[in-house]
């Protein structure tokens, strides 16, 4: 008795609190419950309107979709103001390590490590993104990968490797998803820039910039690059007109 | 010939070289793509133009959609970006080109509607094409999603298209089937418009409005049937459509002079009226997506009420005229003016039902009871409680425009206001409209004057409205047929073109339409051989194309003004500032993809190339090492085949144009050389100058070996090159200047094996002699012909010699002995020619050329009787040849120096006389006085001095812009002249002698000046 509350309590820890979670197994199953979490190599599913689980196998389950969990959706929410020096710190990895098999983990994953990027720390970084794209897939697998990807080539582009960035941005342009836009051109901007071609950056940046949907941090790092060219260039006129932008 | 400023190689092959470089075409970029997002970004970058000006990144953007996608993509974003630039036609055209099998056909229709409907572009003519190709095409078929963008701009089209369509019942009944299909309501057009129609028409009629011809009758038969209708719908439908219906009948029952009958139609309705106004109030109250502030408006508008007051207006006016054509003064007056007469309906109208149709329509009604009620009874009417802008927007809407200008024209001397702002801007229309062009400028003005301060963007109404006049004009030049009216109108146009740059920070793509007008007329100008106006014309370009540099420093605008200036001052010829112009267009040049790229190495080629010409070859050299610099630096890596030819060629001119600079720049050392090995001829025992001049020669052979080496590099490099004979024939110059004659005819007969056609194959004997040349040893080069056998030449080479040692105009350093070789090498190669031409019977002209050179080599040579006859005898030949005036002068020159003045003054004033009669060319005339002048140069008589000096003093002062360079040459020698003959008579020449060496520094004649 004693043995299953304990379970219980380090299932609840790293459980997944949802009205809707659907588990893909392999054969085409798709069960669906309120709440997963996983345990030594196994997805636990609660069952819908009752108080047992099923367990499943994690190599039978191919992907689970389900809405990001509150602690992870926070920490998500600094990442996309910009606090790296949380996301990019113990909470971040705790984070990281808690979701690797439950939907989320690539997300998060690619959160932690582009924070520690951002910090400067590329080694750990490129490691743990090496792995990632093993995770369980999530809602959108195909937006995680592009996210890991860039922030490899984001790690390249960090360790001089330029073209090598290049080739990673180049491989999954023509199909960018609209939520890597920000991630994506940002970088591509600091690949024109350092090859001197301010005006193709400024171009990437804009992007960022207007089209929709990138973070508070990702918007306000673009702008910032545009009026660095602009002031390069001179262009007095327009550092302040994009500073109302 | 030699002067002493023309000896220089020739520069044919570089500008050559030049101008296959600077050919350019499309090629990809590596650039990582994603259409959707590049295409995004253009729609956002035109959203974001109100508050920043993108125009620059536009254009590099839409030049990479252009090089990464099809070109349907490109149009459509191309189409886009002309819609907000104000360019309907070109952005109508650009979506357009997009043909119906293209896959960005249905996203075509959509943007081009949402554009041409989009704030401040609003075409009317766009959006009616855009709908029409939605709804007359398979993609009507194609509903969108409700709540997407598209589905949004549907309902735009709908509303168009519905308009579009009102007359044609069969598109009409498609449409509202479409509709009912697809879950979207077709509004239907008022069933009564027809109605309406008839009804205004016929009371303009009646009530005699201006324009309308007075005999004209109204239809009575139509509004007949038009009332039997309305009548008879009573007993089908009673909606609100049928009200507005029985208006309009008891409307017509008035025009068809049935005013009792209207009457008792309103008041059979009266309480329906009612009810149904207060029906549409709850409607409107109840509706959420009008705002609040406008529910009272709109419930005020809509009310029946309005039609029941203009119609009881309507009634009592029409009656009243009749009353007192009958002489029923009173009752015509309590119709007219009394408690419930005509005018107190249009005032309650207009106080009570702002904002409808009818209110409008009162505002003109209540006007003619008031020219009527002081017409008939001297008695005037109250004021409308509504202000003249009002009145004016009324009179606008119902297109009276001469009133509603006088109501505008109210606030021009008002102070400003918000209200005075908006009057101005629509008494420019209401002046074109009402046919008073002329006053429009008036406004304009106050626009200008009083209104920039005013608003926050100042010259938004006033460039519109400049803009607008001008495309009034505009219209006005194509309808006319007249040549004299099209051309003044072409003037207005563009003045009021030019206003709009008046203001504000005025607008830089206008302003660069307009310099390129200049920029085209300039050389229409030139090509009709209109030499001054075109000058004049390229003047003006060049300032327009400055104040945009100034103005607009950082548009797109600046740069292409760059290019546009460069090509200017290279047709002009004023090559530095060509130069210069083509360096900062190629500086600001945005670099985007490989094919601007290239295009930029070919422009910086194209520097350094007139850098060459005009023989500035240190910033040949610099520019050289820049285009090397940015070869390097950018990547000009690309699968284009074409793009790849261009490179290549551009490489290979480039480091040939660095061979050549460095071959010239070794010049001044070779002087140099030749100067201290003179000296050491003179003294021989200087052991210092014997020393310096074995370390020069050593210095200079080290320099020479290292150009025999880069000459070899470029032959094994680009062997298979079209230069390669020229660089052949010039390395094997180089061995013979190194004195290394083997290696020189080893290089000649391997050149005289693979290319023995080529023309520098022919010319090997005299190689050495062109290579003294280009090293400007005229001495040397003589002394080459020499060793040539002239007999064995053709007539090219034989030519060619002719006109490099002909001397025309001794130069003040040359020697008698270097005149002496060169003026022999002249005569043996004419003599040569000349049996040459004899044998093929060449014709006179050729030979005169030729005779014309024996002559003047011998009169160089002191052998003026040998030289006479032949000048004599070309001259009776062909009297009026091509080379008459060289004969005459020369004549005049001998005679000169025999002293024979009378012969002078006979020669000179027959060629002034021949002159006259021929087409006028200050260059000839210049000319003639400068060589009559310097016939007086042995005379030691005062009296022909002076005449001498009279000559010279009517052409030294010539405006040099008229001239060509030889004339320029002969304005410098009259002004020596002047100066000379007027020191000989004793007068102080330091003042002239100052401002000649102040205006022509680098002058032939300036040497001669300074000795004076």
């Amino acid at each position: 008795m004693i043995k299953k509350l304990i379970l219980i309590t380090i299932i609840s820890l790293v459980s997944s609190l949802s009205a809707q979670v659907k588990v893909y197994k392999v054969g085409g199953v798709v069960l669906e419950g309120p709440e997963v979490a996983y345990k030594s190599g196994k997805i636990q599913l609660k069952i819908k309107g009752k108080q047992g689980s099923t367990l499943h196998d994690v190599t039978q389950v191919l992907r689970i979709e389900s809405p990001m969990p509150g602690r992870s959706a926070g920490m998500w929410k600094r990442f996309l103001g910009g606090d790296f020096k949380l996301v990019g710190g113990n909470a971040g990895k705790s984070e990281e390590e808690k979701n690797r098999y439950l939907g989320w983990g690539k997300r998060i994953c690619f959160s932690y490590c582009y924070s520690l990027l951002k910090n400067g720390n590329t080694k750990d970084s490129v490691s743990l993104l090496g792995r990632a794209k093993g995770y369980m897939r999530g809602n959108n697998d195909k937006l995680d990968n592009q996210l890991i990807d860039i922030a490899l080539a984001y790690a390249d582009f960090i360790n001089g490797a330029t073209p090598r960035a290049q080739k990673k941005l180049d491989l999954i342009a023509k199909n960018l998803e609209p939520e890597a836009i920000p991630y994506f051109y940002n970088l591509q901007g600091d690949i024109f820039q350092k090859l001197d071609k301010g005006s193709l950056a400024t171009l990437s940046y804009y992007k960022t910039l207007l089209l929709d949907g990138a973070s508070s941090y990702e918007k306000g790092y673009a702008k910032t690059k545009i009026i660095e060219i602009y002031t390069k260039q001179g262009d007095t006129a327009r550092v302040a007109s994009v500073k109302k932008l | 010939m030699i002067t002493k400023s023309n000896i220089k190689p020739s520069k044919r092959l570089l500008k050559v070289l030049g101008i296959s470089a600077l050919v350019g075409t499309s090629a990809t970029t590596l650039q990582a793509q994603n259409q959707r997002d590049d295409i995004a970004l253009v729609d956002q970058m035109i959203s974001a133009k109100s508050k920043i000006d993108l125009t620059k990144e536009l254009s590099i953007h839409l030049r990479l959609i252009k090089d990464l996608y099809s070109p349907s993509v490109y149009s459509l974003q191309d189409a886009k970006i002309s819609y907000v630039s104000g360019s309907k036609t070109k952005a109508r055209q650009a979506f357009t080109s997009i043909k119906p099998t293209d896959k960005a056909y249905p996203e075509m229709v959509f943007s081009y509607f949402q554009y041409a409907n989009m704030e401040g572009v609003n075409d009317s003519t766009g959006k009616k094409e855009a709908a029409t190709l939605y709804f007359e095409s398979n993609l009507k078929n194609t509903v969108p999603a409700q709540g997407s963008r598209k589905r949004d701009v549907l309902i735009g089209m709908v509303e168009v298209y519905n308009k579009l369509v009102k007359s044609d019942e069969k598109k009409l009944a498609e449409l509202k089937k479409w509709g009912d299909a697809n879950g979207i309501v077709i509004n239907d057009a008022p069933p009564i418009q027809p109605f309406i129609d008839a009804n205004d028409a016929a009371e303009k009629i009646v009530l005699k409005d201006k324009g309308v011809d007075p005999k004209a009758k109204v239809n009575v038969k139509e509004l007949e049937t038009f009332i039997a209708a309305q009548i008879k719908a009573e007993w089908e439908k009673m909606d609100y459509w049928f009200f507005k219906g029985v208006i309009e009948r008891a409307r017509a029952y008035v025009l068809i002079g049935q005013e009792d009958k209207a009457m008792a139609t309103i008041d059979k309705f009266m309480e329906k009226f009612l009810k149904m106004d207060e029906e549409v109030k709850q409607t409107i109250m109840g509706d959420d997506k009008i705002p609040k502030s406008d529910k009272p408006k709109m419930i005020k508008a809509a009310s029946f009420m309005a039609g029941i007051y203009y119609t009881r207006g309507l009634a009592r006016l029409i009656k009243a005229k009749k009353l007192n054509k009958a002489k029923k003064k009173d009752e015509a007056k309590d119709l007219l003016i009394g408690r419930t007469g005509a005018a107190v309906q249009f005032y309650l109208c207009t106080l009570k039902n702002k904002g409808s149709n009818e209110a409008f329509k009162s505002i003109l009604r209540y006007g003619d009871c008031r020219d009527l009620a002081k017409k008939w009874f001297d008695k005037g009417l109250k004021n409308l409680k509504i202000n003249p802008m009002e009145e004016g927007k009324a009179f606008y809407s119902l297109q009276y425009y001469e009133k509603a200008l006088e109501k505008f024209d109210t606030f021009k001397t008002k102070s400003a206001t918000k209200e005075g702002y908006e009057a101005m801007y629509l008494a420019i229309p209401s002046s074109v409209k009402s046919e008073q062009l002329d006053r429009a400028d008036e406004y304009l003005d106050v626009l200008r004057d009083k209104y920039l301060k005013y608003n926050k963007e100042p010259n938004a109404y006033y460039t519109k409205m400049c803009l607008y006049m001008s495309g009034v004009y505009k219209k006005k030049m194509d309808e006319t047929e007249n040549k004299e009216e099209k051309a003044k109108f072409d003037q207005i146009r563009t003045d009021y073109y030019k206003r709009t740059l008046e203001v504000g920070k005025g607008n830089a793509p206008v302003a660069y339409s307009l310099a390129n007008k200049e920029f085209v007329l300039t050389f229409e100008l030139k090509k009709q051989g209109k030499k001054d106006e075109a000058r004049a014309q390229y003047e003006k370009a060049i300032k327009t194309y400055e104040g945009i540099t100034s103005r607009y420093p950082s548009s797109l605008e600046t740069v292409k003004s760059y290019k546009k200036m460069a090509q200017l001052h290279e047709y002009f010829k004023d090559f530095d500032k060509a130069a210069k112009n083509y360096e900062a267009y190629s500086e600001r040049l945005a670099t985007p993809d490989v094919t601007g790229r290239i295009d930029k190495v070919g422009i910086m080629f194209g520097v350094a190339n007139i850098y060459f010409q005009r023989e500035d070859y240190a910033k040949t050299s610099d520019s050289l090492k820049n285009i090397k610099a940015y070869m390097e630096k950018e990547d000009l890596e690309t699968s284009d085949l074409k793009q790849k030819k261009v490179i290549k060629t551009l490489k290979e001119n480039s480091t040939l144009l660095s061979l050549f600079v460095n071959d010239k720049l070794s010049v001044p050392a070779k002087k140099e050389l030749r100067k201290l090995k003179i000296e050491l001829k003179e003294n021989p025992e200087n052991a210092e100058l014997s020393a310096k001049v074995k370390k020069a020669e050593k210095d200079l052979n080290k320099e020479l070996k290292a150009m025999v080496d880069q000459f070899k590099s470029w032959l094994s490099t680009y062997n298979s090159s079209i230069q390669v004979p020229n660089v052949m024939a010039r390395l094997g110059g180089l061995y013979q200047e190194m004195n290394d004659s083997n290696q020189a005819k080893a290089t000649y007969e391997k050149l005289r094996r693979l290319y023995p056609d080529h023309e520098v194959v022919k010319q090997i004997s005299l190689n050495i002699v062109k290579v003294h040349l280009e090293n400007e040893d005229i001495e040397s080069a003589a002394s080459a012909v020499k060793d040539a056998k002239l007999e064995e030449l053709d007539k090219d080479s034989l030519r060619f010699l002719i006109n490099a040692f002909l001397v025309e105009e001794v130069p003040a350093d040359m020697s008698k002995d270097t005149l002496k070789a060169t003026s022999e090498v002249v005569l043996r190669s004419t003599d040569s020619l000349l049996k040459l031409y004899k044998a093929e019977k060449a014709d006179l002209n050729k030979m005169h050329w030729a005779q014309y050179r024996k002559a003047r080599a011998l009169y160089n040579l002191g052998k003026f009787d040998q030289a006479k006859p032949i000048l004599e005898k070309a001259a009776t030949e062909k009297k009026l040849g091509p080379y008459i005036f060289d004969i005459r002068f020369l004549l005049g020159a001998i005679a000169s120096q025999k002293k024979d003045y009378d012969q002078v003054q006979s020669i000179y004033s027959k060629l002034m006389g021949l002159s006259m009669r021929m087409p006028p060319d200050l260059n000839r005339t210049v000319r003639i006085n400068s060589e009559w002048s310097s016939a007086y140069m042995t005379a030691d008589n005062n009296a022909l001095i002076t005449k001498g000096r009279n000559l010279a003093m009517m052409s030294k002062d010539t405006n040099l812009k008229m001239l060509d360079e030889n004339g320029s040459l002969m304005v410098q020698k009259s002004f020596y002249l002047f100066i000379k003959y007027s020191k000989t008579l004793g007068e102080d020449i330091t003042e002239a002698r100052k401002e000649f060496l102040k205006k022509f520094p680098t002058s032939p004649y300036a040497l001669s000046v300074r000795r004076l």
